[in-house]
């Protein structure tokens, strides 16, 4: 018998808010985080990101660590003081998505190497904690925050831990906007998810933090039912032109999760604003049989967090579930895939029990996962 | 139900020469010269997209080549059904400096996408689901040292809730050219099986020594 996961507390630190429900008003009310910028040699781009010199704030002193280490301590910290009772450290796995870690600092010759490895970089969150458990770091590009989720989901489901704090962050650097620039892969314009003059993605920064149980909370909760991966093996830095390998995903997780296609009441997408991307998904939707649901990204307001992405946007989902209110997708107003999706325009209350996040990545990587409300 | 490792392949510096590389699998223990033109010559396969990898993703290619030797499991598993799941410590942080240095100096600021794309710890994986078509479950973890532990029961939650029925399974490491690789084929127990040997954390360190 498996243990159920329950979602017992969560924190989202983005440019958009700096707690999950400042960024859930900020999504209802249709505010983008994106604004413009110049870079010497790429010239104009839209990003989210956080002020220069923005400090989360940390009970501890935090002067020592890096910008993407201190989002981590933030974020934790905001989680954890939800939670109604201490809980011992020694009944808690971290878990840790990025791809990217403190890469900001691989030219910088002051800075202690080790530290850019990022299971080194997790180590360091972890001992702030004082918790003395190996903590997992999961790195599989775009899907590696619902990566994450899925290995605690695993791990609690046959009762291997108690808790999982699954965090997941990434920041912006110049290394990641000279490399999406050189793949001519960012939007002249805050990106549109899923719209017909779509022209790429902007790209973002922040933090999400999860902390999952198998232990019943009292109040309202979110369950996690399924989360299932698969790949593409066809191409390095594109999807699948058919949406085959992110189709068997949702198909999978449907079936794990033991509900029907036609029980979906939304779908909080990847949609990253890319010709690809979009198109693929739309196409994965339909053979999955989920264009019914109402369908959003939020990349409009927060752009690509990269490694953090599939637990913020999970985090996003499963309020939105609980508060039933839909999610407006901005930037959208034309149809432009070859499948026409429902796209969500307005926030709009709306009863929801079950919803599906996906996520597809570099490497080939699909991870869909589904949540239901516990009302 | 218990799983077996039914083939492997171990790659590492050479204790004592280090110019050399030392490969052991099931059929195979050779000390051979740490030149990756040399080794792709040795396994004999034709794959033009090697000379584009990055050196992590030619090492994860060539621990293939020698582990799969004379064993199609292609035949035996569909697509979907085979996992892949690795794992290392230095994630691709040797192509993470080459790529800064494109954009480095601002007078020379060319950034690569063909350096680019190899900058992320799982592509590895991605370069060995394209050449042999695994589409199934598949997950990159990042550690100092090698987690035995965690390998063994993530992958043995795969196997149980049917997610997969083989997997590829293990480390792979490269730093500045220096490569550390273990790859294991692990599928459902069958007595029959000669090489067959538990898929434990305990064999898996043993294999990694």
């Amino acid at each position: 018998m498996k243990n159920p996961v329950y979602i017992l507390a969560d924190s989202v630190v983005t440019p958009l808010g700096t707690s999950t429900a400042e960024n859930m008003e900020n999504l209802y009310s249709e505010i983008s985080a994106i604004k413009h910028y110049q870079h010497p040699q790429i010239g104009n781009f839209y990003a989210s990101k956080f002020d220069e010199g923005y400090k989360p704030p940390t009970k501890k002193n935090t002067d020592s660590y890096t910008k993407i280490e201190r989002l981590f301590i933030a974020s934790v910290e905001q989680a954890i003081e939800q939670l109604p009772l201490e809980i011992n450290q020694s009944d808690i796995v971290f878990v840790f998505a990025s791809t990217k870690g403190n890469v900001e600092h691989l030219s910088d010759r002051s800075f202690d190497s080790n530290r850019l490895r990022i299971g080194v970089m997790a180590d360091i969150v972890t001992q702030y904690f004082n918790n003395l458990n190996k903590p997992v770091v999961v790195s599989n590009a775009c899907i590696s925050g619902l990566q994450a989720i899925q290995y605690a989901y695993q791990a609690l489901q046959k009762g291997q831990y108690k808790y999982a704090i699954v965090t997941g962050a990434d920041c912006f650097s110049e290394f990641i906007l000279s490399g999406f620039h050189s793949f001519q892969a960012l939007s002249p314009f805050a990106c549109k998810p899923f719209d017909k003059n779509r022209s790429g993605l902007s790209l973002g920064e922040g933090c999400g933090t999860l902390i999952l149980s198998s232990v019943k909370p009292e109040a309202d909760t979110v369950e996690i039912l399924s989360v299932v991966s698969s790949n593409d093996a066809n191409h390095l830095s594109g999807p699948s032109r058919t949406g085959e390998g992110l189709s068997s995903a949702i198909i999978g997780a449907i079936h794990e999760a033991g509900v029907e296609a036609s029980a979906i009441d939304v779908i909080a997408a990847h949609g990253t604003a890319t010709m690809y991307n979009d198109e693929m998904e739309s196409l994965a939707f339909e053979t999955a049989g989920v264009t019914h649901a109402p369908v959003y990204s939020i990349k409009g307001n927060i752009g690509h967090t990269l490694g953090a992405a599939g637990i913020i946007e999970t985090i996003y989902l499963a309020n939105s579930i609980k508060q039933n209110k839909l999610i407006p997708s901005i930037g959208y107003t034309e149809v432009g895939t070859s499948i026409a999706l429902n796209i969500i325009t307005k926030a709009a209350v709306k009863k929801l029990r079950i919803g599906l996040k996906t996520a597809s990545g570099f490497g080939g990587g699909n991870t869909a996962l589904i949540l239901k409300a516990q009302k | 139900m218990t799983y077996s490792i039914s083939r492997f392949c171990r790659i590492k510096v050479d204790s004592s020469k280090s110019e050399c590389v030392h490969i052991q699998t099931d059929s195979m223990n050779e000390t051979l010269k740490n030149d990756l033109m040399d080794l792709y010559k040795y396994t004999a396969m034709e794959y033009p997209k090697f000379f584009k990898m990055d050196q992590l993703s030619k090492y994860g290619i060539l621990a293939m080549e020698f582990m799969c030797k004379g064993y199609d499991f292609k035949a035996k598993y569909g697509e979907n059904e085979i996992g892949i799941i690795l794992s290392n410590a230095s994630g691709s942080l040797d192509t993470d400096v080459e790529f800064q240095k494109t954009i480095n100096n601002k007078e020379t600021f060319f950034p690569s996408p063909a350096i680019f794309v190899y900058t992320l710890s799982n592509i590895v994986m991605g370069e060995i689901c394209i050449k042999y078509k695994i589409k199934g479950e598949n997950m990159f973890f990042l550690s100092e040292t090698l987690q035995s532990d965690l390998l063994e029961s993530y992958v043995s939650d795969l196997f149980d809730k049917k997610s997969i029925r083989s997997a590829i399974v293990g480390w792979v490491d490269c730093t500045q050219g220096n490569p550390n690789v273990l790859l294991m084929f692990v599928e459902q127990s069958q007595q029959t099986e000669i090489h067959a040997s538990a898929f434990s954390s305990k064999q898996i360190e043993l294999l990694y020594q």
